[in-house]
């Protein structure tokens, strides 16, 4: 019998891509995943999670480009998946991260099928590094709209990750927030502190440490915005929804960099077989790889086997012997970011170059719900006392 | 054997035990592996010392039963809870810390890897006593605790609730509902009592131990001396209890504190209606 524990797995079936984003950390190949190459990669980690007695397996799609691969190699994906997954009484979510260019009418129906009519994308706002080719970041825009567009017409809902840029901060989380949800309609962000993927003087270093100051800002002036706004209207601000749902005591989605360890619960797996922590560190970190799991005859052996993957699950215990261990957040945070952490200090044994920034979030949506809950309490009992109440 | 009462037995004295409540004690995962094949009837928990050798084991252990893990050395020791964490998906945890000088750590990790916590608290000194205090206002108000820290669970519950309370039951050594049973197989009174063996009369002999937590002096001047029963008298009955009072006045100022919200939110609900 299973237990109740979740496995994470990132899947990159092809490292190619259709855009050229200056600020892209991934070495792009032009490897595509068979259908066969997937059996073996899915029956091996299936035959894990029921040796560890996993119960479900969420498999984030992404690239490279997912959508470069056809709608009929997902049909034929989710099936298999299906098939093996029951056979060992796994459940399977699966959730596409895409930047919709490739989209068209023909993805309608296993969106529907596999995806649940659902797409997470990629806005950033302004857009300084997400481009074609030899193209601007406006035409990209341009693009991504009109396949936004198409999508909703056809039902679909988009979700998106932002990533600030310099340009963001100078607008500020006013006119971002305007953008996005007013002008855009988007109800479901996801906000990502940046990190260069790669060496120092690498294009993907979008934001140093010079702008800490502002993107924390950025952000406590954005959740302000949200609470304010958005939160009553339905509008989802990851990370500041959950938590403020969990500072309010109701199941909280908390990113996967806020847990007690990544590493026990999260993998990536590339078109090649390659194994590592999640998608950052497979495709720009050959040495903290895992293994390979083509190579490999199972990937309890490959997991277990690796020396990289030991330094992953050591970091918050190093991490605890030092400063964390009298944090007051410990419990929604144990360090933060693996790869945050070594695109800027080059190795895993610091804690998250944002760490300033989550606390002040943690104190502020802290403060957010105990405030909220005070409002509802003064509500209920203003109601109470109000004269139409006595009527009633 | 006598009915009610829970039994800790070292996992070689398991062979024909009967079905009467058992906590079973291995020395490592080998221990833990080898229960689990076949546990027997009454089960209540495993328990097993985590050490950094331990800690190592326990990577790949993903048993069905309850766990009770036993920190000896929680000051140094706290970041092998890491290895604990993953094992709450399958079965209850529980870590037992004593109080003794750098404990708060180990009780700071073990909550925020969600691992309830069972303090042995003995009779601590004014270090320990500060850092009791310091876990105490954690459990009472911090924002990300979500999980029992006994005795102060079942103490304030009792207190909330108006309900007399045996500390030696929450603490899980009142001899008359935990019994050791040594490799020998020979029954004994819970290490707290100081382990000795129980003569034919076993019944008599602990309810002679029992009729000393009464204790005298600094406990007839105290409010708590009814649940309590002089468990901080013990073993050294000259032990300054000031700090301990410290401790459970809080727990009751907690306790009023909590039951006048939970009036007000009744009379609020009441009010919807």
């Amino acid at each position: 019998m299973n237990g109740g524990g979740q496995l994470a797995l990132i899947l990159l079936p092809t490292l190619q891509c259709n855009a050229a984003c200056s600020y892209c950390f991934e070495r792009r190949t032009r490897d595509r995943l068979s259908l066969e190459g997937l059996r073996v990669l899915i029956e091996r980690v299936l035959e894990y999670m029921a040796g560890r007695r996993l119960a479900s397996l969420a498999i984030y799609w992404q690239g490279g480009e997912a959508m470069l691969l056809p709608p009929e190699w997902y049909d034929a994906a989710g099936e298999l998946i299906g098939e093996a997954a029951a056979a060992r009484a796994i459940e399977v979510r699966h959730l596409l991260q895409s930047n919709l260019l490739a989209y068209g009418r023909e993805w309608n129906p296993v969106i529907e099928r596999m995806f649940g009519n659902c797409i997470g994308s990629s806005l950033d706002y302004p857009n300084l590094h997400r481009q074609l080719r030899g193209r601007s970041p406006a035409h990209y825009d341009v693009l991504w709209r009109r396949k936004l567009d198409e999508a909703r017409a056809a039902g679909i809902r988009v979700e998106v990750i932002s990533l600030p840029n310099e340009a963001t901060l100078a607008i500020g989380a006013g006119r971002f927030y305007e953008h996005l949800v007013d002008e855009l309609g988007l109800d479901q962000i996801q906000i990502n502190t940046p990190f260069p993927g790669g060496a120092a003087d690498d294009p993907g270093r979008t934001i140093d440490e010079r702008h800490h100051a502002e993107l924390l800002r950025f952000h406590q002036d954005l959740a302000a915005i949200w609470l304010e706004r958005g939160r009553e209207q339905g509008v989802r601000i990851a990370p500041f929804d959950a938590l403020l749902d969990h500072f309010s005591d109701r199941p909280a989605a908390l990113p996967c960099f806020w847990g007690d360890n990544c590493v026990d619960r999260l993998i990536a797996i590339d078109a090649r077989g390659h194994v590592a922590q999640c998608d950052c560190w497979v495709t720009s970190h050959p040495d903290y790889r895992f293994g390979n799991l083509f190579a490999s005859a199972t990937l309890a052996e490959l997991l277990d086997g690796s020396a990289a993957r030991r330094q992953f699950g050591e970091r918050p215990i190093h991490l605890a012997r030092r400063a964390c261990i009298d944090c007051e957040y410990l419990a929604l945070c144990h360090g933060g970011c693996p790869i945050r952490t070594f695109a800027f200090h080059g190795r895993l044994t610091e804690t998250d170059p944002y760490c300033a920034l989550y606390k002040a979030l943690f104190r502020q949506m802290e403060d957010a719900a105990v405030g909220l809950a005070r409002q509802a309490v003064a509500g209920r009992l203003a109601a109470q006392q109000s004269p139409i109440s006595a009527l009633a | 054997m006598t009915a009610g009462i829970v039994y800790r037995v070292p996992a070689t004295r398991l062979a024909g035990w009967s079905g009467e409540p058992v906590i079973v004690r291995v020395d490592d995962v080998a221990g833990l592996a080898t229960v689990c094949v076949d546990p027997p009837a009454g089960l209540v928990h495993l328990e097993m010392p985590l050490s950094p050798q331990t800690a190592g084991e326990l990577a790949g252990w993903r048993g069905g039963a309850p766990i009770d893990f036993r920190l000896a050395d929680p000051a140094n020791d706290y970041p092998l809870l890491y290895a604990c964490s993953p094992l709450v998906d399958y079965a209850p945890v529980r870590i037992t810390i004593p109080v003794v000088e750098g404990f708060g750590r180990a009780v700071r990790l073990a909550v925020s890897l969600q691992l309830p916590v069972r303090l042995q608290i003995g009779q601590p000194g004014p270090e320990p006593i500060d850092e009791l205090a310091e876990v105490l206002s954690r459990f009472l108000h911090g924002s990300t605790v979500a999980v029992p820290v006994e005795p102060f669970q079942g103490v304030l519950n009792a207190l909330l609730r108006g309900e007399p309370f045996s500390l030696w039951a929450i603490a899980e050594d009142d001899p008359a509902l935990f019994r050791e049973v040594d490799a020998l197989g020979e029954e004994r009174l819970p290490v707290r009592l100081g382990g000795a063996r129980l003569a034919a009369s076993g019944e008599d002999q602990a309810g002679a131990v029992a009729a000393r937590f009464a204790g005298d002096g600094e406990c007839r001047a105290c409010p708590f001396a009814k649940g309590c029963l002089g468990y901080f008298k013990w073993p050294d009955p000259g032990y300054s209890c000031a700090g301990i009072r410290e401790v459970l006045d809080r727990l009751s100022a907690a306790a009023d504190e909590l039951r006048a919200d939970l009036a007000a939110f009744d009379e609020l609900a009441a009010g919807d209606r």
